[in-house]
């Protein structure tokens, strides 16, 4: 210390002086007991059907790369801009800030990033070209995603599509006030660019048969969806005026002339009847009634799409089952209906609904709309060998594999979940597969290697760049293992209302807008990101033995030094840091 | 905000003597981060003493002096103003004493200090009790406490020695505690750009004492802070409260569950402690809002 003009021998005469250094203790011996840095699966991850690496994206975007974290959804999700728009975000059901104050707005995220965030193509390219090729059928958001992800992984895929546009239910069925059709394009476009290729008005079975689909192709992954609709099953259904859900949907997006005057009766509690009777009411009709046999808990619809339906005027009968559609000269009047009351759980699961005796009664109706459900049209598959199940859809294994040696299938026609991230999750699951399989891999074994937790979906980044992704995906992090006490309570943000309900009614623009930037960075600045390092430097700063060192991307550990206090593992905010018992 | 490499430099070297989860040595350590190389350590006796060095051989890297338990701030205050006649600038002196040198034994020669604005920083580790020498009890010491002392609990409450800090009209004095490691550093570096005597009364966990786990020691500070029991403020020229953190309010027994040195607490005992934090808190707010 030469700033101070005193020399150790001035001193030495007064008093003992300390030159020595104290590290020649080693205190590390003191215990066995030393930190690791173990990063896991964030709990929303794990209720994410596509399986994104949420936490993740947030940390990036709360360094300022939004870039990256638009990056880190693409990894797993060829469609964020329409999951960040239609998703029923089941990652929000899971998200332990829900326990704190009141869940992120994950879906608000997504749909920020898929808006804002930049992809570089050049980069995104596979690096190897594979020669065996893989057809799709379908170009749904599940034959999308298994393109997607076969191409990345560098198969060359060509995607087979019936209608004049590819998109599948996501063009022709969900209403464009909730998801622009710009906005879908844009996402296809990035997927062409890719490489895949999409050959649209191609019908299998009328202008390609399958067997030369088979001969020409080493894997084929079959997702037609189910565009097929089901009757309500009541006396009555052939008349004018009654028509169907998906039907009606597809019309009104292919432009056809549709005029609703006044009362629409629309049968079902799903997506699809919210969204008819949503549209009904945007082509003209006065009076819109859902009519459902369950009560609203049982909805399958989303939440917030109920509300927004109610709010544009839809009026909902719940515990109501159409008993008879009449008419007068081949015309739909009305329709009979009987109320419901709730009874045993039935193999779905939610309560049966059981007819209420002597409880009839009629409603006028113009328009009757049935929505209570869709099913696959398979006719093209009747020579394949294929087995069907019961329920009329393609029979297939955990990891999409039908009963026909390189025929994989997925979506809608092979039974899944009929919402869009679960439909993007099994084509996920089918590009995998289909690698393993022409690669002569154990599916099953490498399945169980990038499976996320116990749920459906696999984490692509942990396959393509395993350098960067180290979270362990069998430990996910529970509300009680964060150290909340470095969180304060903050207001989520929702998305903004763009238009009022009385201005929505009158066209199909978007309804509900993207977040500012301003909300989008309290919403980052929010997140926990649940088993994410984000080196916020708690530990470091913490350590009373000077044991912790920064590292370019993390920390290590002084072990010579360390005396296992622990401090570090139960202050981490985020649960990244367990104790171990090696030297 | 602190330079990433500000943040990284250290003036402490491991291989010292505390317990494992000491908080006197993080919570030096922080303050020496952002003091630097520049700055001279007066010592008296305490568990900081013991753990700032085993003859021959020194935990920290800038100059020390252990001088005698009663007198912290007058030898602070002697060797900021000798570097003050050789000439000497940007030095900071920082005196460190515990709460039985602070609360107790050198609370007059503090005064006098104080009183006299000799120009230095004055850091009271509080673990509110004499651990050093085998956990007795000190004037800060919280009421009904378990110590090896006071085996049925202390009687009298914990002193409020920011009141008597306030008395003096210092420039800064603040609260502080390592588990808010960022407002700790933030305070210390306002506290090293102010002329004159400046008081850091830092809550320091100390597992030994405390009769708790020692991993718990860093939460146990955050649990203080966030349940009101340890408001984190600042206290400009005596009269100027600030407070710097908004705690969470999660109940007080979140905190004294986890010490052994509470178990004895009846739930009537923490109700009364409840009501008496929550009080405390109304008051400081009080202050606070007339504050500008």
């Amino acid at each position: 210390m030469d700033y101070i003009k005193i020399t150790i021998e001035d001193i030495k005469p007064m008093s003992p002086f300390s030159q020595g250094s104290t590290e020649i203790f080693l205190t590390g011996q003191w215990s066995s007991r030393k930190p690791l840095y173990v990063e896991k699966t964030s709990p929303c991850r794990v209720g994410c059907p596509v399986g994104n690496d949420i936490s993740r994206a947030f940390y990036l975007a709360s360094k300022g790369d939004l870039d990256g974290a638009l990056k880190v959804f693409r990894e797993e999700n060829p469609l964020p801009g329409v999951c960040g728009r239609v998703c029923y975000h089941p990652c929000e059901s899971l998200c332990n800030r829900k326990e704190f104050d009141s869940s992120i707005n994950i879906r608000g995220f997504e749909r920020f990033l898929a808006d804002n965030g930049r992809m570089n193509i050049a980069e995104e390219m596979a690096k190897t070209r594979k020669k065996e090729r893989v057809a799709i059928v379908g170009s749904g958001p599940a034959g999308l995603s298994a393109a997607y992800h076969l191409v990345r992984l560098g198969f060359p895929v060509t995607v087979f599509e019936a209608m004049a546009e590819p998109g599948g239910m996501l063009m022709y069925g969900i209403p464009a006030y909730r998801l622009p059709r710009d906005v879908l394009k844009r996402e296809i476009d990035y997927i062409k660019a890719l490489g895949v290729e999409i050959k649209t008005n191609t019908r299998i079975g009328k202008d390609i048969d399958l067997a030369s689909l088979k001969r020409e192709y080493q894997a084929l992954f079959i997702s037609v969806g189910a565009h097929k609709a089901q009757g309500i099953g009541v006396e009555g259904e052939d008349l004018s005026g009654v028509m169907d859900g998906i039907g009606f949907l597809r019309d009104v997006h292919l432009g056809k002339r549709i005029r609703l005057n006044r009362r629409v009766i629309v049968v079902g509690g799903g997506n699809t009847a919210i969204d008819c009777a949503r549209v009904a009411r945007r082509k003209g009709a006065k009076e819109v009634t859902i009519i459902y046999r369950r009560s609203m808990t049982e909805m399958p619809a989303l939440k917030e799409d109920i509300e927004w339906a109610q709010r544009e005027g839809v009026k909902i009968m719940v515990l109501t089952a159409p008993k008879r559609i009449v008419g007068t000269e081949n015309k739909v009047s009305s329709i009979e209906c009987i109320r419901m009351e709730l009874g045993e759980p039935d193999g779905t699961g939610r309560p049966r609904p059981i007819p209420i005796s002597g409880s009839e009664f009629v409603l006028p109706a113009d328009v009757v709309i049935s929505a209570v459900g869709q099913s696959p049209d398979l006719g093209f598959l009747d020579d394949s060998g294929i087995s069907i199940t019961k329920r009329g859809v393609i029979e297939t294994s955990f990891v999409t594999g039908t009963n026909v040696d390189g025929i994989f299938a997925g979506g809608d026609s092979s039974g899944n979940k009929a919402y869009v991230a679960d439909a993007i999750a099994s084509g996920k699951m089918g590009a995998f597969a289909i690698k393993c399989y022409l690669e002569g891999e154990d599916v099953q074994k490498e399945v169980e290697k990038y499976r996320i937790m116990d749920g459906s979906s696999i984490s692509f980044g942990h396959i393509l760049s395993p350098e960067t992704h180290k979270a362990d995906l069998r430990s996910t992090v529970p509300y009680e293992k964060l150290n909340t006490l470095c969180f304060q309570r903050e207001k989520r943000e929702d998305n903004p209302e763009i238009l009022k309900p009385y201005r929505a009614v009158r066209g199909f623009g978007e309804t509900v807008g993207s977040l500012n930037r301003e909300g989008m960075d309290r919403e980052i600045k929010r997140c926990f990101k649940c088993g994410t390092c984000t080196q916020c430097d708690l530990c470091f700063l913490l350590c009373p033995d000077i044991s912790i060192v920064k590292n370019e991307d993390g920390y290590g550990t002084k072990k010579d030094y360390c005396k296992g206090c622990s401090i570090c593992a139960t202050s981490c905010p985020r649960n990244v840091i367990e104790i171990g018992g090696t030297i | 905000m602190m330079l990433k490499e500000e943040l990284e430099r250290e003036y402490m070297r491991s291989g010292h003597m505390g317990c494992p989860g000491c908080g006197v040595a993080t919570t030096l350590r922080l303050v020496l981060k952002v003091l630097g190389e520049r700055t001279i350590v007066v010592i008296i006796p305490g568990c900081h003493a013991v753990i700032s060095a085993n003859y021959p051989n020194s935990v920290l890297k800038v100059p020390c002096f252990h001088s005698a338990f009663e007198i912290a701030a007058p030898t602070a205050a002697g060797i900021s103003n000798a570097l003050k006649i050789r000439g000497e600038e940007g030095i900071n002196v920082l005196a460190v004493a515990g709460d039985g040198g602070t609360f107790d034994i050198g609370l007059q020669s503090l005064s006098g200090a104080a009183d006299r604005n000799e120009d230095f920083i004055y850091l009271c580790l509080d673990n509110e009790a004499y651990m050093n020498t085998g956990i007795q009890s000190s004037s800060s010491t919280p009421e009904k406490v378990w110590t090896m002392t006071t085996p049925g609990g202390r009687k009298g409450r914990k002193k409020n020695l920011m009141q008597i800090i306030a008395g003096h009209r210092m420039p800064y004095a603040a609260t502080v505690t390592m588990g808010k490691p960022l407002d700790l550093m933030e305070k210390i570096e306002k506290a090293k750009n102010i002329r004159g005597t400046k008081f850091i009364h830092a809550l320091v966990p100390c597992p030994t004492g405390w009769r708790m786990a020692e991993n718990l020691s860093a939460k146990s500070a955050m649990l203080a802070v966030e349940s009101k029991l340890f408001p984190l403020y600042e206290l400009i020229d005596g009269i100027n409260f600030r407070i710097t953190h908004e705690p969470q309010g999660i109940p007080v027994k979140e905190y004294i569950k986890i010490q052994g040195r509470y178990r004895h607490f009846t739930d009537s005992d923490v109700e009364a402690l409840q009501k008496q934090v929550d009080e405390e808190w109304e008051r400081l707010v009080e202050k606070a809002k007339s504050c500008i």
